[in-house]
């Protein structure tokens, strides 16, 4: 092997470091974002969630969980998929769009679920 | 006429075309390119910090909304400070939500492989909505 040939076969695993450093660099991101969005999609069914049951007149709602979990999950950057609202039982599924184009090619969006439920403060355990 | 043509005077004669200035090309090849290499790698790590506060920062303002809408903003001050002594910021709008009124806490947790110029400048806020329950 040359002199010519030891600097290509370098500057060849140089190149390919480069492209795995890259290629690694956007998995992070994308890991990120997708950790990030399934947090925010908790938080949203959570909300949503606690907004259905706290809209129960029994909670000095006005009635309308469903319209409540909707606008809690919209404004935790979701949206709400799915409602099941039995007297003062709310479970709610919820969908967040990641924020990254490229993660949002590969994974529209990331689901979450949650309940909630209404409980008397002054009711005896026993 | 006379035609010029260079060579080499008094030294060693030359035993091979350009073998010693090829080898230092590609060295100073590799010398360039190994900091472009290792500032990649470095930033990878650093995304990976920066993401995990990140999500970090999600949770602490879910946590933080939570107890705001449950009547006690100074319990998400206090587990803020708790989780992020001294590398957080937590706004809470409005501060004491009507029973009914959406709450909501915003975080900004300073990432320890940033510079605080750098995180203040750049950092995103992470944000979270609850509605405020009755007393």
């Amino acid at each position: 092997m040359t002199a010519r040939d030891e600097g290509t076969v370098a500057l060849l695993g140089l190149l390919t470091a480069s492209g795995v450093a890259v290629v690694a660099l956007i998995g992070v991101v994308a890991l990120a974002d997708l950790a990030l969005t399934s947090g925010r999609a908790t938080a949203a069914a959570d909300a949503a969630a606690l907004a259905a049951v706290g809209a129960h007149p029994l909670a000095g709602g006005a009635g309308d969980g469903e319209t409540a979990a909707a606008r809690y999950a919209e404004a935790n950057g979701a949206s709400l998929e799915a409602l099941d609202h039995d007297g003062l039982r709310a479970t709610v599924e919820v969908r967040a769009e990641p924020a990254t184009p490229l993660v949002r090619a590969v994974v529209p969006a990331v689901p979450a679920g949650a309940s909630a439920e209404l409980v008397p403060v002054d009711a005896d355990p026993r | 006429m006379v035609l010029l043509t260079p060579r080499t005077v008094g030294g060693a004669p030359r035993r091979g075309p350009h073998r010693f200035g090829e080898a230092g090309s590609q060295a100073i090849e590799f010398a360039l390119l190994l900091p472009a290499v290792a500032l990649v790698a470095a930033a990878v790590g650093l995304a990976g910090l920066v993401g995990a506060d990140l999500v970090a920062a999600q949770t602490l303002a879910r946590d933080a909304a939570r107890h705001a809408a449950a009547g006690d903003p100074g319990a998400a001050h206090a587990a803020l400070a708790e989780a992020a002594p001294g590398r957080h910021d937590l706004v809470l709008e409005p501060p004491a939500p009507a029973p009914g009124e959406p709450v909501t806490a915003r975080v900004r947790l300073r990432p320890r492989a940033l510079p605080d110029a750098v995180a203040d400048a750049w950092l995103p806020e992470v944000e979270a909505t609850m509605r405020a329950e009755a007393p």
